[in-house]
């Protein structure tokens, strides 16, 4: 067949312009190290890329999260154990405390002790992070755990009421600390004085040992403590709000919230006792802040003594937390014996908690160990199965290059040579 | 004896003109589109005599080209061919390599995005790592922006393109219709029985020059002219007059191009009927590769906003407050809607992105077409996605003069949606507005949204990372109230994460497509259909690229020049005129022989 000799020009020309395109291909390769520089390369690997770097950087995230997670369970583990050793200290004393022969003066003594105890526990369950966050205090980690109430003297609860939890899988999250109302609050008690859900908190229970120490042998008032958060008030702007708190079974003082907002759990003490106060109850009743909740008290104390709330109209009831007709009467002071004894149960159940919230750091300390070394199994695989979709495989790819840098110069001194043929040099 | 020389000038006159032609042949050998010439000889009409018919030399009859008008189309297709393929796939290539940069790539911005939630859940009661998340968020919603823009930029570039190409097209059709004029009158000098051959091969280097930007059908007429169409049919050139393209603005759309062929009345859309050429390949590009991309890319956005939007609402930021959206769309409306210019009604269409609180499969419903809303009459409405033309029946509730519009309860066979796109449309009709029957309204859901996002806080105490429901500490229960809902604190709760937590989790959420894919999966499937359709016009440009060289092969194998052809050539004419001019010698010879006889 005849071949032009433009024709035969251009199709050596076609020949060297493709060898000189893979050419420069590889050579990109080799200069990035990848095997794929766009996605039509390898459409499939290109969108694979995406989805494993997307794992290994959410799973280097968890990875991270699972060492913030560690870092606090460890403050709260140190935490955990120096409120042990603390309640450890405070049964001596209070075994010691109830030898019959030491005198009031000894006593004394060691009641200087129990409250510096009480310090110290209230400063351990107030343990702050480098953040400067209450590692107690749930979801409201910026208030401290415990403050003492002014007008109780007893220390009460008035953190969050979630713990946070961290996502340390996909499917997996782990709660960074412990609520100071679980492990310090909300304690099983055997003593009368408990609350109406058989509770006594930690702090308490101290008191009440540092008391008996004073020899202040007190009858407790009939409380009642709605169990609902009402640390950032109620608003009855556009409610009608009636109810009853009826003390020692017959002083019924009726109570009108209606049209008024408040703004905190104090604003609504504040009303409801000077409507007390108003009324002419305030010899009878009284209304404090425990923490973020409400309670109602008796004035009088013992036996006699009691505290009922009733419903008349609206939500109060329900928004505060108490049961309807709910009523708690008080009891008449102890003996020395019976207290420090119900001080010792208490103290015991106290550490029982310490011990369930320790195993159960425990436990998640664990938790935290397994998932890290999975997700450090699963980053491994991951990267390694990146590595095989978008890294050159140099060995290969050099070779390549080689045979590729000689058929170039082959077909270039083919063309040379080809050029060199003419009839015209023979005229 | 005087027919002794006059047999052998005829040779030499033939053999000079060969040698003029093989010189031309040479002189050309580099010429686009030339094809080689050769003289076409013939012996002169015999002298009888008594001894018979004694020749009289030859006779230069034709100078013709080597043409073959099959192998001619052959060339002209494969050249409309490989320049569709080509012009697609160097534009798709521009559009992968975007994708694949990693400056802009998505897929990390997104990464990193999900990351920093998961830092602000560590931590939600600390301003830097919130700081970092609003930053990465801005970082987020500049990568849709830049991906965008650079989507854009290359559709300005095609328009020019576009717009250059058509150009191209008026100036070759009128240079085609000149040489009609002039081929005409050549053709007709000789009475039809001689073509003027460079001038016919300049005209077929116009077709082919024509050939690779528009696919073009050449019927050669009877007076040696050619007519030229496009399409099906349209007329460019016919003898000495051409017809002008040009291009105009969409109804819906001044950003694209339609081309239109002038007429006495106006102008006539022939967009459709463009084919082959690279002309065809950038409007094919633009309509397979760029808008698909930039509306999918748009759909990411679009659902990335109403997912987190709609958590981050329900949450409550470092004082307490409400979340407001954390993305959005800047603009009076999210959506834009275009009124058809034919519209007689003057009521105004709104589309907004629906609500996942309300509707939680909201963003997986999301299409990336664009919609065709046309009033139907009394309540009904249709609703036509513009990818694939799938009809959508609508009803309209009117409260006050201002109708929503919800799935209708009857709708065409084979329906593949069962309910409305992700969007919520609303007609208004009030204060006297009105809309006629067939009026039209163009919604661009997905189209813009890339482009249009942003974050819409800048305060990182804004960040509504609490879901603030109350718990029971003991139980770990939320606390409901008397309806059965759970009691929302009504104040800051600092060191809440659970809505962070839950919005860190939507990076996981198959919440796209269906509910088939994450974000980054969605993303990833665009990368991959890009990817996909490059690859694609790859192998195509690749194979037109072979069958052009065959053509190319076919057509220099018949009409290119050879060298040493013609170097052969050159000495066998060199030969027959030296031959010729020694028989004129030794006519020479035999006068002087015969005039010495005599003398």
């Amino acid at each position: 067949m005849r071949i032009s000799t433009a024709w035969s020009q251009q199709l050596s020309f076609n020949a060297m312009s493709s060898q000189q395109t893979k050419l420069a291909k590889l050579q990109q390769q080799l200069s990035s190290g990848l095997k794929i520089s766009a996605p039509a390369e390898d459409p499939e690997a290109a969108a694979r890329i995406l989805d494993l770097d997307k794992s290994i950087t959410k799973t280097e995230q968890y990875q991270s999260n699972i060492a913030t997670t560690r870092g606090r369970l460890n403050l709260e583990e140190s935490a955990l154990e120096a409120a042990n050793n603390i309640i450890f200290k405070a049964k001596d004393l209070t075994i010691q405390a109830k030898n019959d022969t030491l005198n009031s003066s000894d006593r004394l003594a060691i009641k200087y002790e129990v409250d510096q105890l009480l310090e110290e526990l209230a400063g351990v369950a107030n343990t702050q992070n480098a953040n400067g966050e209450y590692i107690f205090s749930g979801d409201l980690a910026t208030v401290p755990a415990f403050a003492r109430n002014a007008t109780t003297g007893e220390y009460a609860y008035q953190g969050g009421l979630q713990q946070r939890a961290l996502q340390i899988s996909t499917t997996r999250q782990v709660a960074d600390g412990d609520l100071g109302f679980n492990v310090f609050e909300h304690i099983n008690s055997s003593s009368p004085a408990a609350d109406e859900n058989g509770k006594r908190s930690v702090f308490n229970t101290l008191k009440a040992l540092s008391d008996g120490l004073g020899a202040s042998l007190n009858a407790t008032a009939g409380v009642i403590t709605g169990d609902r958060f009402l640390r950032y008030g109620l608003d009855y702007s556009a409610a009608t709000v009636q109810f009853d708190l009826i003390a020692n079974g017959g002083i019924t003082a009726p109570i009108d919230l209606s049209g008024q907002q408040f703004a905190g759990v104090e604003d609504v003490v504040t009303e409801i006792n000077s409507q007390l106060t108003a009324g002419g109850f305030s010899g009878a009743i009284q209304a404090r802040s425990n923490g973020n909740k409400i309670e109602f008290a008796s004035v009088a104390t013992g036996a006699t003594s009691s505290i009922q709330i009733n419903n008349t109209s609206g939500t109060f009831l329900a928004d505060a937390g108490f049961a309807a007709g709910q009523v708690k009467a008080g009891v008449g002071a102890q003996t020395f014996q019976a207290q420090l004894g119900d001080v010792l149960t208490d103290l015991d159940a106290a550490l029982g908690s310490f011990l369930d919230a320790r195993s159960s750091v425990g436990a998640r300390l664990n938790a935290l160990d397994n998932q890290e070394s999975q997700n450090e199994k699963y980053v491994i695989d991951t990267k390694s199965m990146l590595s095989e979709t978008q890294d050159l495989d140099y060995a290969d790819a050099l070779s390549r290059y080689q045979l590729q840098f000689t058929a170039l110069q082959a077909a270039q001194q083919t063309f040379t040579k080809t050029k060199e043929l003419s009839l015209f040099k023979y005229l | 004896m005087s027919g002794l020389l006059s047999t052998s000038l005829s040779g030499l006159m033939a053999a000079q003109r060969s040698l003029e032609t093989v010189q031309h042949n040479i002189s050309n050998v580099n010429t686009e589109g030339y094809s080689r010439q050769r003289v076409e000889q013939s012996t002169r009409m015999p002298r009888y005599t008594g001894d018979g018919y004694v020749g009289q030399g030859v006779q230069v009859t034709n100078v013709t080209r080597s043409y073959d008008q099959f192998i001619n189309k052959q060339l002209n297709s494969s050249l409309s061919a490989f320049g569709d393929a080509d012009r697609y796939r160097q534009l798709s290539t521009r559009v992968d390599n975007i994708m694949a940069d990693p400056s802009t790539g998505m897929a990390p911005a997104i990464n990193r995005f999900f990351n920093a939630l998961n830092e602000v859940a560590d931590d939600p009661s600390s301003i830097p790592s919130r700081q970092v998340l609003l930053s990465e968020a801005e970082t987020l919603t500049q990568s849709f922006n830049t991906l965008t823009d650079r989507f854009e930029e290359i559709r300005t570039q095609n328009n020019n393109d576009i717009g250059a190409m058509v150009n191209d097209i008026n100036s070759l059709a009128k240079s085609i219709a000149d040489i009609n004029v002039q081929v005409t009158s050549g053709v007709g000098r000789t009475g039809g029985a001689m073509l003027p051959n460079d001038l016919l091969d300049e005209q077929d280097a116009l077709f082919s020059k024509l050939a690779e930007i528009v696919n073009i059908s050449v019927v050669p007429q009877k007076d040696g002219s050619s007519s030229v169409f496009i399409g099906n049919g349209q007329a460019l050139v016919l003898s000495g007059d051409a017809a002008e393209f040009t291009t105009f603005q969409s109804e819906y759309d001044p950003n694209r191009l339609e081309i239109g062929l002038k007429v006495p009345s106006g102008i006539n859309n022939v967009t459709s009927q463009i084919s082959g050429g690279s002309l065809a390949g950038s409007l094919r590009f633009r309509d397979e590769v760029l808008d698909p991309a930039q509306q999918q890319l748009g759909r990411v956005a679009a659902g990335l906003a109403m997912e987190v939007n709609a958590l981050h609402e329900k949450g409550f930021d470092l004082s307490g407050t409400a979340g407001s959206a954390l993305f959005n769309f800047s603009g009076t409306e999210e959506v834009p809607v275009i009124k058809s210019p034919l519209n007689t009604g003057n009521a105004a269409v709104r589309v907004n992105f629906q609500d996942v609180n309300v509707n939680p499969s909201a963003a997986g419903n999301l299409d990336f077409s664009d919609f065709k809303l046309k009033y139907v009459g009394g309540t009904d409405y249709t609703l036509t996605r513009v990818r694939d033309n799938q009809v959508i029946n609508l009803t309209a509730t009117t409260v006050a003069g201002v109708s929503t519009l919800s799935f209708a309860a009857t709708q065409p066979a084979n329906i593949d949606v069962s309910a409305l796109p992700g969007i919520d449309i609303t007609v208004d009709l009030s204060g006297g507005q009105t809309l006629s029957v067939g009026d039209e309204f163009l919604a661009r859901p997905a189209y813009s949204a890339a482009q249009k996002i942003g974050v819409n806080i800048n305060d990182p105490r804004k960040i509504a990372a609490a879901t603030n429901v109350e718990v029971d500490p003991v139980t770990k229960l939320p606390v409901l109230d008397g309806l059965g809902n759970p009691v929302i604190i009504k104040g800051p709760m600092p060191t809440d994460n659970r809505n962070a937590l839950q919005l860190a989790n939507l990076g996981n959420k198959l919440g796209m497509l269906g509910g088939s894919a994450t974000f980054n999966g969605a993303y990833g499937q665009i990368v991959s259909s890009v990817g996909g359709l490059t690859r694609a016009s790859e192998l195509s440009s690749s194979a037109q690229q072979t069958l052009l060289n065959q053509a190319k092969e076919s057509r220099e194998g018949l009409a290119g020049v050879n060298l040493d052809e013609e170097a052969a050539n050159l000495i066998k004419f060199q030969q027959a005129y030296q031959a010729s001019a020694q028989s004129i010698s030794v006519a020479r010879s035999l006068f002087d022989t015969l005039i010495g006889a005599v003398r």
